[in-house]
């Protein structure tokens, strides 16, 4: 090791307690933050898993101006072909198509206006939760036709259950009148108002024939396992749709730009608090490498007085910050990956998570994201906050006089 | 030729209202390979001088000239860069880097100064050798007598082969045997390299092994005697 | 030559008189009147243009004083048989493909009818605009011989209504010329223009108009009136959820 360096490395362990605290509260501040940030990652893909696994899903294959427009005849011709298609193509993930139209809704008593959905029973519970949150009755089979499921609310505002029978009026794709009966087989319910108010589903089939839709329908759904699967998932899917110039690809961010935005905003106020962690270390830092360039004002004095540059004086300094900010990193690094490691594995869930989870479908236990990203990124900060924190005092040292230094008590 | 040569030298303090002549139109020649000391009472200006010679402090007037040094004329880094290659100091508290050993103490001196790597071994071990501490190079300086220190920096000094030796009080926190060895190799270092010594003491067994004793007083020579150096009272 | 020349000098005076005298409340009150009449029975065919498709379609229409409105389908043959049925401000539809009459939630009415870009209040010919709003007349002008009231309608605070303003240009004829619904950011959605006025059971009469949105120039409904009779017997349980479900 160079004489320097191994100068530098001496010096840190002059006041061992006091170079232990600082690493310690480095440490603390790494091990914290590989934990929180990890955290933060592992519930925004939580987040975003659980809200585009409810019904959206993570890529979409749809007509041009669909997303904005939602008009009944931007529609995709042979619509199930084009999901069977891509499934195989894919070969991870689930694809289901569907169709929507806006319709009126109306039971011998009530009648309301309600956006019809057209699914194909096998393949719907692939890319959607709302499936396995049947209350009453069950979901549709695949050889269903003049059946529905409906959303608790919706049925409760109808004063429909199970067995009775829901007349649509609507406009079909070639504008004509469009109307149907179908028979409540299942009610849905997740607890959430907007959903158990909305959702009505029927047969795709069916309702291709009530909506004048050829085989045509709005929207191929894809569900990935993961959100790293969906760049690849869209280039597949832009590859199929390339020979009709009227089909787009939308990604999930695209379809729910809320919820990049809520993460954003959520991302934000998260950063805040790790700002204050990581200025609250540097000022440790900062104060540790203050008393110990102040404590040594008469030897720097001297080494200036053999004729070493004030340069080379703070460069010394910085040699220190960094070894003791190295170990600060290196030391948090290996504890925080451990124990986030272990609850990636193991889960984390707040008390009560578990049952709340189990009623909306939803997986009960978060788990950290153990990545490259939420491991060193704290820790990086840190690092460069505590390199930071000894500028000061380094700069200090490129104001010293030898004669007075070595005065210096 | 002379080694250091001062002209009408002139440096005042300001200490609170109050203004200390530190230097006053002070006049010296010191020829190559002489061994001087300079004396006086505490406040005579000895310690200014030494500093104006080893450009760590700049006189307010008259030009000071080392070796090939127009002293007064350089800025701060060619200070640095002189001192680093053509002076050796030796402080009064020997001011040795505690975390680094004997050997370490000196090396570092000379990695500062540039020299190779390969050569610093060596050249560490011969000066350390030349001061007495053979055995010792391992020790840090908290394992070892003031004078034994002292000797370290005596090395750091001495390690890149500087024409010149600036000491100031280097026997003040020494016993008389320490003090004694410490002048002895002084002695020796000055006949057998010729480097020039100048030693800035009030201690009056120091002042026994100059060849020229000058003698200060509120920042004017007031003598400046050649004489025969004795050995120090054992 | 002289008659008309006479009549148009009547028609000039009596116009300028009306003007000073009427009222906007009285010229909406006769507008409504002079399409309506007591009783009323159409027929009328409707297109609806959108930029890449185009649909016809045929019905026949009655209406009975200010709150009955009956609108029955008549083609295409795939359509014929639906029917639409408003009375005191409700609204029902029926559909034989289902056989069932269904009621239109009050919270629907302003969605559109049929993809058609009238919306179903459009469609009920109501009169409400008679008594939830407040008129006023903002100016007047001259055309093809006619005196053109210009009126402004204003919904009261309570009315339960989308728009946040309506114009109405209204002949001294009572013929609608134009109908404009503004937003409540005061800014046009849509307006209803008459293309063609024609004289039919002795009234004048817009036998071609045009709905179309402010935002796209190429998407409009059409509905032309190929026949009217004003003022006849109607049967008694016309407007009855019975008949509706029952087309002739």
């Amino acid at each position: 090791m160079n004489l320097t360096w191994r100068l530098a490395w001496r010096n840190l362990w002059r006041h061992s307690r006091r170079t232990w605290l600082t690493v310690g509260a480095m440490v603390f501040c790494n091990v914290l933050l590989i934990f929180l940030i990890s955290l933060q990652l592992g519930s925004y893909q939580m987040m975003i898993d659980n809200s585009l696994a409810a019904y959206t899903g993570h890529v979409q294959i749809q007509h041009r101006g669909y997303l904005e427009q939602q008009r009944m005849r931007q529609s995709i011709p042979e619509i199930s072909a084009l999901a069977d298609e891509l499934r195989t193509t894919l070969g991870q993930g689930d694809v289901a198509a569907r169709g929507m139209a806006f319709a009126l809704a109306s039971s011998r008593e009530r009648s309301f206006g309600v956006l019809l959905s057209g699914v194909q029973a096998s393949y719907e519970p692939g890319v959607s939760t709302f499936p396995g949150l049947i209350r009453q009755g069950r979901y549709l089979n695949p050889g269903d036709s003049e059946h529905i499921v409906v959303g608790a609310v919706l049925a409760q505002n109808l004063k429909v259950g199970l067995g009775d029978e829901i007349t649509f009026i609507g406009s079909g794709r070639d504008g004509s009148f469009a109307a149907g009966v179908a028979v409540v087989v299942g009610i849905l319910e997740s607890g959430m108002e907007e959903i158990d108010r909305s959702v009505a589903q029927v047969p795709l089939a069916w309702f291709q024939q009530m909506f004048s839709m050829g085989e045509g329908g709005h929207a191929v759904v894809v569900r990935l396992p993961g959100l790293e699967q969906v760049p690849a998932a869209l280039a597949t899917a832009w590859t199929l749709v390339e020979k009709s110039p009227d089909l787009v690809v939308h990604d999930w961010d695209a379809m729910q730009p809320g919820l990049r935005q809520a993460i954003a905003s959520d991302m934000a106020s998260g950063w805040f608090m790790y700002a204050v962690l990581i200025i609250l270390v540097a000022f440790s830092v900062l104060n540790t490498q203050l008393m110990s360039v102040l404590e040594r004002t008469r030897e720097f004095g001297v080494m200036l007085a053999l004729g070493m540059r004030p340069v080379q004086l703070a460069r010394l300094i910085g040699m220190e910050t960094l070894l003791m900010s190295g170990l600060g990193m290196a030391l948090g690094v290996a504890l925080g990956s451990v124990l986030t490691w272990y609850l990636s594995v193991a889960g984390f869930a707040y008390p009560g998570m578990e049952e709340l989870g189990a009623k909306f479908n939803m997986p009960g236990r978060m788990y950290p994201e153990v990545s490259l990203l939420s491991l060193l990124w704290g820790p990086a900060v840190v690092f460069l906050g505590g390199l930071l924190a000894a500028v000061y005092p380094a700069l200090r040292l490129l104001r010293l006089v030898p004669v007075a230094a070595m005065r210096a008590a | 030729m002379s080694a250091i040569s001062c002209r009408r030298l002139c440096k005042t303090f300001r200490q609170g209202e109050e203004v200390i002549i530190g230097l006053d139109q002070v006049d010296l020649d010191v020829e190559e390979g002489s061994f001087v000391c300079l004396s006086g009472p505490s406040g005579s200006g000895k310690t200014t001088l030494l500093n104006a010679m080893g450009g760590l402090d700049t006189p307010d007037e008259g030009e000071i000239t080392v070796g090939q040094y127009r002293v007064d004329q350089l800025s701060k880094s060619e200070l640095a860069d002189m001192r680093l290659h053509s002076i050796g100091f030796v402080f009064q508290a020997y001011n040795l880097i505690p975390v680094l050993s004997a050997r370490e103490n000196v090396e570092f001196v000379m990695q500062v100064q540039g020299v190779p790597a390969a050569e610093r071994g060596v050249r560490v071990r011969e000066v350390l050798a030349e001061v007495g501490l053979q055995g010792l190079e391992g020790r840090l300086p908290g394992e070892m007598s003031g004078g034994q220190q002292q000797r370290v920096a005596v090395a750091r000094a001495i390690a890149n082969q500087p024409a010149l030796v600036l000491a100031d009080e280097p026997t003040a926190n020494l016993d008389t045997r320490s003090a004694a060895q410490l002048m002895d190799l002084f002695v020796s270092l000055n006949r057998d390299l010729g480097i020039t010594f100048v030693i800035a003491t009030h201690d009056t067994r120091v002042m026994n092994y100059a060849r020229r004793l000058i003698r200060m007083r509120d920042g004017k020579i007031v003598s400046d005697e050649r004489q025969q150096p004795q050995a120090m009272a054992q | 030559m002289w008659k008309s020349v006479v009549a148009g000098a009547v028609l000039l005076c009596s116009a300028t008189a009306v003007s000073q005298e009427i009222t906007a409340d009285d010229v909406i009150r006769k507008a409504m009147d002079n399409y309506r009449g007591l009783t009323s029975h159409g027929q009328m065919s409707m297109t609806i243009h959108r930029q890449d498709w185009q649909r016809e379609m045929a019905m026949n229409t009655w209406t009975e004083g200010d709150k009955r409105t009956l609108v029955r389908v008549t083609a295409p043959a795939k359509d014929a048989g639906n029917g639409t049925l408003s009375v005191d401000g409700n609204m029902w539809t029926y559909s034989p493909k289902v056989n069932r009459v269904i009621k239109v939630p009050a919270s629907m009415m302003s969605q559109n009818w049929m993809g058609s870009d009238f919306s179903n209040k459009d469609v009920s010919k109501d009169t409400d605009i008679i008594d939830q709003y407040q008129h006023q007349l903002v100016g007047n002008y001259e055309q093809d011989g006619h005196h053109v009231f210009v009126i402004q309608s204003i919904p009261h605070e309570e009315a339960a209504v989308v728009w946040g303003k309506e114009v109405l240009h209204i002949r001294d004829d009572w013929v609608i010329l134009e109908h404009q619904f503004w937003d409540q950011d005061d800014t046009r959605v849509k307006t209803l223009r008459t293309l063609e006025i024609r004289e039919m059971d002795g009234r004048n009469v817009a036998t071609v108009i045009r709905m179309g949105k402010e935002d796209a120039t190429d998407e409009w409904t059409e509905v032309r009136t190929t026949l009217v009779d004003f003022d006849i017997e109607l049967p008694e349980n016309l407007f009855t959820l019975s008949n509706l479900r029952n087309p002739r």
